[in-house]
């Protein structure tokens, strides 16, 4: 069956609504874009597009492999297509978690957070290493199960074209569709740094997964989103923006002091660190409960600050 | 595919053309300790050292930690050392540079007005040089 590709269908409509975000963003005075932060967001989307299309065939390879063992022949039936739209979109939830969860797969996925600003440019500020991570593996299982490979590169190309929308603050909420698709407020949540928000929202077009495993976090009006990673970067260069961390991964694994550190610095939490200097989400988290119970800085602590300021 | 490098350079244009080249206000210690204390939401510090006129902001915590805070494109980014996490630093005038182990960001830039300020935060950050943790 011949599937379009729908990512490079879709680029004239994401240039489109760019530019009309962008205008909205002036008259309207909401959501916020900075010029060099657009064009690396942009120019990593670009090297994105190349490096899909130079390893595509690989991928479609490896899964047309896996296929030929594949417990069932699924086809093409109605059903089949309906089944393999759910079953993608699950796939993308448990990738997208544990790109988050995995230091080996936040190498790759961290360039996506990686802007402090939150736009439809940064829906397009996409990772070059994904092959290199090997995140395509998540969909293996569809394929031995028997689904269409095309079939599921059509519905993984649909979900990331309707992941391209939510990534805006020009809309607040979407009404009761919010209790079942990715919205942008969701979304928001998703791409926050606020300890409250880590770790949550990892849905691709359904919000029913994290309803469901519990990873669900609502917007609070009161702690407006700060966007971005633990410790952002200070360059618009593409090259670092792409390698930062996987220069620091290659750092610790030479610094390692055994097996284990080895594994930890690729397989654990973003952050992990042999004596737990480092900051993760867990222990920001950690952190955050407890600055509500006893702040660090008591009115009295920050007033001799505040008189430097006036001085 | 052929129109997307067009499309960037139009996209980027655009942002240019409607004012998107900003920068942040300048760092003051009010302002610093608020957006400090976002991310290092337990850190106990004392005072602020404002460098490049409000460019960047230095100060030390209970623990001996080093905290930074400087302005990045329109945004604010912020580091909290500890001993190790410095490879190295250079006074160039009257600005340290000081080159961490972090690939997030390199190297940082604090000018001082005052030479006895670079001086006391060269040491600091002498005795803070190492290999990361």
């Amino acid at each position: 069956m011949n599937f379009p590709d729908m990512v490079p269908l879709a680029i004239p409509f994401f240039l489109g609504a760019l530019a009309v975000e962008i205008m909205l963003w002036r008259a309207l005075k909401r959501g916020d874009y900075e010029t060099r932060d657009t064009a690396a967001s942009l120019t990593m989307g670009l090297g994105n597009a190349i490096i899909g299309g130079a390893t595509v065939a690989a991928v479609y390879g490896t899964f047309s492999a896996a296929n030929s063992i594949a417990l069932f022949d699924m086809g093409y039936q109605w059903w089949v297509f309906v089944l393999c739209f759910f079953a993608e979109d699950l796939c993308y939830y448990v990738y997208h978690r544990i790109s988050h969860e995995l230091r080996w797969f936040w190498a790759s996925h961290v360039v996506h957070h990686s802007s402090q600003h939150f736009n439809l440019s940064t829906a397009l500020r996409q990772t070059w290493t994904h092959f290199m991570s090997m995140g395509f593996l998540f969909w293996l299982p569809l394929i031995l199960i028997g689904f269409p490979p095309d079939m599921v590169l059509f519905f993984h190309g649909v979900s990331l074209v309707y992941q391209f929308w939510p990534h805006t603050e020009l809309i607040d909420r979407i009404g009761p569709l919010e209790w079942v698709f990715n919205s942008p407020s969701h979304h928001r949540v998703h791409h926050a740094t606020n300890p409250k928000y880590l770790d949550s929202n990892y849905a691709g077009v359904l919000i029913i997964w994290d309803r469901l495993f519990g990873t669900f976090v609502e917007e609070d009006p009161e702690d407006p989103p700060r966007y971005g990673i633990l410790g952002n970067l200070n360059s618009f260069n593409p090259l670092r923006i792409a390698f930062a961390e996987w220069g620091t991964i290659i750092q610790d694994v030479r610094g390692a002091k055994s097996g284990r550190e080895i594994f930890m610095f690729l397989m654990g939490p973003p952050g992990w660190s042999p004596d737990g200097s480092r900051q993760t989400t867990a222990s920001v988290k950690e952190a955050w409960a407890k600055s509500i119970t006893e702040p660090a800085l008591a009115e009295e602590e920050l007033a001799p600050v505040a008189m430097q300021a006036a001085e | 595919m052929i129109i997307a490098p067009f499309g960037v350079v139009a996209i980027v244009s655009l942002t240019w053309f409607f004012g998107g080249l900003k920068r942040p206000a300048k760092l003051d210690p009010e302002g610093a300790t608020r957006r400090l204390l976002q991310d290092f939401p337990l850190l106990r510090i004392a005072d602020w050292t404002i460098t490049g006129e409000g460019d960047a902001a230095l100060t030390r915590d209970d623990q001996g930690r080093v905290a930074a805070i400087a302005r990045f494109g329109d945004r604010l980014i912020t580091r909290l050392w500890s001993k190790g996490e410095i490879s190295n630093v250079e006074s160039v005038d009257n600005t340290l540079v000081v080159s961490t182990h972090d690939y997030k960001a390199p190297d940082m830039h604090f000018a001082f007005d005052d030479a006895e300020q670079q001086s006391a935060w060269r040491k600091t950050f002498i005795s803070m040089i190492g290999r990361p943790a």
